[in-house]
């Protein structure tokens, strides 16, 4: 058999096999998982950016459930799009997910325990609400250290889907007004 | 500094090594590009005229291998696909500079890559046309603000193909490289048909 007869046969095996795999790239704006970790009284602790969390939502990333450890009228008042209210001793809300995504919580001994508790595997929001607030729903562009227009312009896109509004766009250049943008939950 | 095709690295490479993998890269394209002998504007003009497709065979060969390289890099997690940059898609303004870059392809007989190889082989049209592609690139630059309204026409986003055509990622990924292999085929029969050289 020619070399050339083998490329032909990887390539048209690597593309059928592509063809019956399932890919979970849904789209080009966000990335999907991506976490640091660190440890917590010697155990170990993922934890998930903002954005990325973002990003899973925005994908509308199956088997993840978002669970928010605030006092009910916090809860009410503004929650992660999706977010579940979970409280102490809750052994229901979300089980039927394999990974949790949990903030709002008061100490570090809380997440120790969540992460006996619940089933499957669980990241902690970097940053809590705050982090959400300030990386997703308000950008402030002036603290923004974006290498290009595109990501810049994902950047509100991502702030416009959560029903957010970017801040201090003006330094851009960018008319935020343009109708490409989507406009989501 | 970040890399335009991020691997999924546990640790922070500094950006002098980044930078490192940026030139080494660029060597061995350049050197392979020389290799292959597209740093003479004469080889390569004969694929306008059907007598050597060898170009069009290796640009057809990277697509396919970068296609498919970067799907099971992405679904191992090597790769985070999310994270390579894609250039957004302006229907008009890029098939007119498609147009335009296809005259140049033909009277120049090099394209902006294999024009930096044939500069670095010393090749005087090589250098010409290098420098045509610099001033064009500066007087680009300058103009652009007032170009804005019909640079921007018919944007279409960061759009890929399988979400333009709202089709499965690796079904799109096949199609393609059948695409691809019948493209080479019939390069092969038009080569045999025009040309000297008798290989696919």
């Amino acid at each position: 058999m020619k070399t050339n007869q083998i490329l032909a046969l990887v390539a048209i095996t690597g593309g059928l096999l592509a063809a019956f795999t399932s890919h979970s790239v849904k789209n080009n704006l966000y990335p999907t998982w991506k976490f640091e970790t660190d440890r917590v009284d010697g155990r170990k602790v993922d934890y998930i950016s903002a954005s990325h969390l973002a990003g899973l939502l925005y994908t509308k990333e199956q088997g993840i459930v978002v669970l928010d450890l605030r006092s009910e009228p916090e809860f009410t008042m503004y929650h992660i799009p999706s977010a579940l209210r979970y409280e102490k001793g809750d052994t229901e809300t979300g089980r039927e997910k394999s990974t949790f995504i949990v903030y709002g919580f008061e100490s570090d001994s809380e997440v120790k325990k969540l992460k006996s508790d619940l089933p499957g595997k669980v990241y902690v929001l970097e940053g809590g609400m705050e982090s959400w607030n300030t990386l997703v729903l308000f950008p402030d562009f002036s603290h923004f250290r974006v290498r290009n227009r595109d990501a810049l312009e994902q950047i509100i896109r991502r702030c416009r889907y959560f029903g957010g509004k970017p801040r201090n766009t003006q330094i851009l250049n960018i008319d935020v007004r343009q109708t490409r943008y989507r406009e989501g939950c | 500094m970040e890399l335009t095709a991020p691997f999924q690295f546990n640790y922070e490479i500094p950006e002098g090594v980044l930078l490192l993998f940026a030139l080494l890269t660029g060597i061995v394209f350049g050197m392979f590009l020389e290799k292959a002998g597209f740093g003479n504007a004469r080889k390569l003009v004969q694929q306008f005229y059907f007598t050597d497709m060898a170009m069009f065979k290796v640009l057809f060969s990277a697509i396919v291998t970068a296609m498919i390289g970067i799907y099971w890099l992405s679904y191992f997690g090597v790769l985070d696909i999310t994270q390579i940059y894609i250039n957004g898609s302006y229907l008009w303004p890029q098939l007119i500079g498609g147009v335009v870059f296809g005259f140049g392809f033909v009277i120049c007989g090099l394209c902006p890559g294999t024009s930096c190889v044939a500069v670095f082989t010393g090749k005087l049209d090589g250098l010409a046309v290098f420098a045509g592609m610099f001033t064009g690139l500066i007087i680009f630059g300058e103009v652009e603000p007032w170009l804005h309204t019909a640079i921007n026409f018919s944007s279409m986003g960061d759009i890929s193909l399988y979400e333009l055509f709202n089709m499965n990622y690796g079904v799109l990924t096949f199609l393609i490289t059948l695409f691809a292999l019948g493209a080479f085929w019939i390069a092969g029969r038009v080569e045999q048909r025009f040309g000297t050289s008798h290989s696919i």
